[in-house]
């Protein structure tokens, strides 16, 4: 998809920054050695926390198990049998937060694998399945597989910019873009159903790329999914409150609502801020373990907080260690994380990382940034520019 | 567990389950806030609490176990796979249980008699860590290493470990006051290694029908024959004619017979010589024989889902080589019993270790525990 001439990170020379990247965050130039020691490094603390896996591990996940099955028992009493809003604000808010529990430090780690070798059937990354829209399958290919190995690789990792929005010149403009602001509040609110419809690839149609027949399968299992969410939240539930049937409807309503722009925002912070940088397809062409893992830390950025807040984003406030190390248990990226911090400052490579506030203020601006036409050449779509150039016409 | 051929309800219900609890039932969404609360409930397992341990030997120890309600009781000789947890990680064995049925009707309890493989991962971990107060998970019993309705003369030949569920049975024999005979001769290394050495002693002093013979194979000094030793007849070695002989001179309608793979391949060898029907023979094996060793061609084992590809020598089981790859396959009690590791084999031949039996060469089911690749394979693993 992508045509630039941006120099690959493979190389020993001189490197310039992208176009679209804060000129703080230049890509580092490391040679073969240097990417061969970074590889050694991070498969060391790869290697020791693997060692120490167990006892600890499962205890926690069990515990966030609990503590999620727990919120949502109470969450869906306090709906059912409240009527003023100190109940019901108190239950949708309980619900809410077992579906961020549920999806986030549940089931978007289990499905990774992260707790596959405890060997238990409930927390398999087999067998498990979520309490969202997505189908867990669709999930697995297009997050585990398309995201995390073709991490910000324009064109090939969809959940970059998720084919909506423009957040480099790497995508060329079009007025559509102009209200991306607005995209970002429909994305953010129905969250779950646009990861669950994400494979469909409906950007891909237009071209032949993908059609109905291709995405049989995909369809058939997605359907099944979103019946049986929408018969849990919007029949089961609201039905067995009888003549209440619209409030416990509206307040299910909410809290998937809740999950939706929680989820949403952690997600989007952790790969749109400014510094976090795109690649192309030539950039990964014979990609080393070295380069693959630096890829992962300039493209990721951490959010700092507590210990709750780790919990709260399923430890994707600690988005750089788990694009590194995708299949170790999320408990362990806090942990790690200083030691992930000392290894880019030995090989000078930026750690991206900022409060909460600082980072959505740095998205926000970077999409605002792209919505608007590009006025000079600098930022013009560099097959467009190279068009220009073979027609001999002259610049926007 | 949905069965093979479920109904409109089940499937139904199976729907309802899915969509309200994203699990197959709704046990198995509340297993752990029920297992939080009280470690020893749960809506899917049978769990047991530890009551009591007890030293045997210097390397065997008995779990006396209280089961849950959900256990259903066995026959004597039954195993039942044993899931401990080790380190946050579920790991299943099978054992045999030693105590009687009877025992667990009058108490409640029953018993696991465990011997410590050397370096072994969980038997030895069991022996440090597992202690009374502490909660296993019980499979349902199973195995044909039982008496059957009219016993009548047996005859049983054990070897060290191989004691645990003819021990059931003798046990059962004296509770419920069987008819019949029964006769053992009961082999380990050294006098010291005979576990339930002091109850069988008292067997064979005080029960009528039932006789025992202890034969230590490899005492470094043998002693002077003294009456309570039980060795002054019979010859002090491995497993012989002459014992088979003794064994058969009872007339035994059924011979039982439990130990290592050599040690019961050595027994049906002799019992066949010694003119024994080999249809009235019944062995347990937890063990299994070691993996023959390949014609020296190596092969290449691929895991298509997760894109890895091991070329081996020396075929392990496809278990061992998909962990050995990093790969983390679910399994259970790695013996070809559980069928928790079972996975779809999408091309070449492999070898079932329990059966011998080569496989066809394409897609089916195999279980990774017991299967070597005896051709290129393919797995969807």
């Amino acid at each position: 998809m992508s045509i630039t001439n941006t120099p690959s990170i493979t190389s020993a020379q001189a490197t310039h920054a992208p176009r679209d990247v804060d000129p703080r965050w230049e890509r580092p130039t490391l040679n073969a050695e240097q990417l061969d020691g970074l590889a050694r490094d991070l498969d060391q603390i790869r290697a020791d926390v693997r060692a120490d896996m167990g006892e600890k591990d499962a205890r926690y996940i069990k515990r966030v198990v609990r503590m999620q099955r727990a919120l949502e028992v109470v969450g869906r009493c306090l709906v059912h049998f409240g009527f003023t809003p100190f109940t019901l604000v108190p239950g949708v808010l309980a619900l809410g937060l077992s579906k961020i529990l549920d999806n986030m430090a549940i089931g978007h780690n289990v499905m990774h694998g992260q707790y596959d070798w405890m060997n238990d059937p409930t927390l398999s990354s087999r067998t498990f399945d979520w309490d969202n829209t997505c189908d867990r399958e669709s999930w697995q290919r297009t997050h585990n597989h398309e995201h995390h190995y073709f991490t910000n690789v324009l064109g090939k990792d969809r959940d970059f910019g998720y084919a909506l929005f423009r957040l480099s010149d790497d995508v060329k403009w079009r007025p559509p873009h102009r209200i991306q602001l607005l995209e970002l509040g429909i994305l953010s609110a129905g969250f779950q159903w646009f990861v669950a419809l994400h494979e469909m690839e409906v950007e891909k149609f237009a071209t032949g790329e993908v059609t109905l027949e291709s995405k049989r399968q995909y369809i058939r299992d997605t359907r099944a999914k979103i019946l049986r969410v929408a018969f849990k939240e919007y029949l089961f539930f609201p039905a067995l409150a009888g003549p209440f049937f619209w409030k416990v409807l509206l307040c299910n309503l909410l809290a998937n609502v809740i999950r939706n722009l929680w989820a949403s925002t952690v997600i989007f912070l952790g790969h749109f801020p400014h510094q976090a940088q795109t690649f192309t397809e030539d950039d990964i062409a014979h990609e080393s373990r070295g380069q693959w893992y630096l890829r992962q830390m300039l493209g990721s950025a951490n959010i700092e907080g507590g210990h709750l807040m780790h919990v709260l984003t399923g430890q994707l406030s600690c988005q750089i260690e788990h694009h590194l190390f995708p299949d170790l248990p999320a408990n362990r990226y806090e942990e790690i994380a200083p030691k992930v911090r000392a290894v880019c400052e030995k090989y000078g490579v930026a750690y991206n990382t900022g409060p909460f506030l600082r980072q959505y203020g740095s998205f926000l601006r970077r999409l605002m940034k792209y919505s608007t036409r590009p006025s000079d050449e600098r930022r013009v779509d560099p097959r467009y520019r190279k068009l220009q150039e073979a027609t001999g016409a002259s610049a926007v | 567990m949905p069965s093979e051929n479920p109904t409109q309800l089940q499937r139904a219900r199976e729907w309802v389950n899915r969509s309200l609890f994203n699990t197959p039932t709704a046990g198995a969404y509340f297993e752990h806030l029920v297992g939080g609360v009280v470690p020893s409930w749960s809506l899917l397992e049978c769990k047991a609490r530890v009551v009591e341990v007890i030293r045997e030997t210097a390397d065997t120890q008995t779990w006396v176990l209280k089961p849950s309600r959900r256990f259903r009781g066995f026959a004597a000789g039954q195993h039942v796979h044993v899931v401990v947890q080790k380190g946050g990680v579920r790991e299943t064995r099978t054992f045999s249980l030693s105590s009687s049925p009877s025992r667990w009707r009058e108490s409640g309890t029953v018993c696991i008699t465990v011997k410590r493989v050397p370096k072994g991962r969980v038997t030895g971990w069991m022996h440090e860590q597992l202690e009374a107060g502490d909660v296993v998970v019980l499979s349902e019993a199973a195995g044909a290493f039982t008496l059957g309705i009219d016993p009548g003369a047996c005859a049983y030949l054990a070897a060290g470990s191989g004691i645990t569920p003819v021990m059931s049975h003798l046990r059962e024999r004296v509770a419920s006051n069987a008819p019949g005979s029964a006769t053992l001769l009961y082999f380990a290394n050294t006098r010291r290694d005979f576990i339930f050495g002091d109850e069988l002693q008292r067997l064979r002093e005080r029960a009528r029908d039932i006789s025992v013979h202890f034969v230590a194979s490899h005492e470094p000094s043998p002693l002077p024959s003294t009456a309570g030793s039980g060795a002054h007849d019979l010859p002090q070695t491995v497993l012989a004619a002459a014992h088979v002989e003794r064994l058969l001179a009872a007339a035994p309608r059924q011979v039982f017979v439990c130990g290592p793979p050599a040690f019961r391949h050595l027994a049906k060898q002799l019992l066949g010589e010694a003119g024994f029907d080999r249809a009235r023979v019944v062995e347990e094996s937890f063990g299994l024989p070691p993996v023959p060793v390949t014609e020296g061609e190596p092969v290449v084992v691929t895991f298509h889902s997760s894109d890895t590809t091991v070329r081996t020598e020396q075929a392990g089981t496809l278990l061992d080589l998909a962990e050995g790859a990093g790969l983390t396959p679910r399994s259970g009690c790695r013996a070809g019993i559980c069928h928790t590791c079972k996975c779809t084999k999408r091309s070449g031949v492999v070898r079932n270790l329990l059966t011998g039996e080569l496989s066809g060469p394409g897609k089916e089911d195999v279980q990774l525990c017991i299967s070597v690749p005896v051709t290129d394979v393919g797995m969807d693993l």
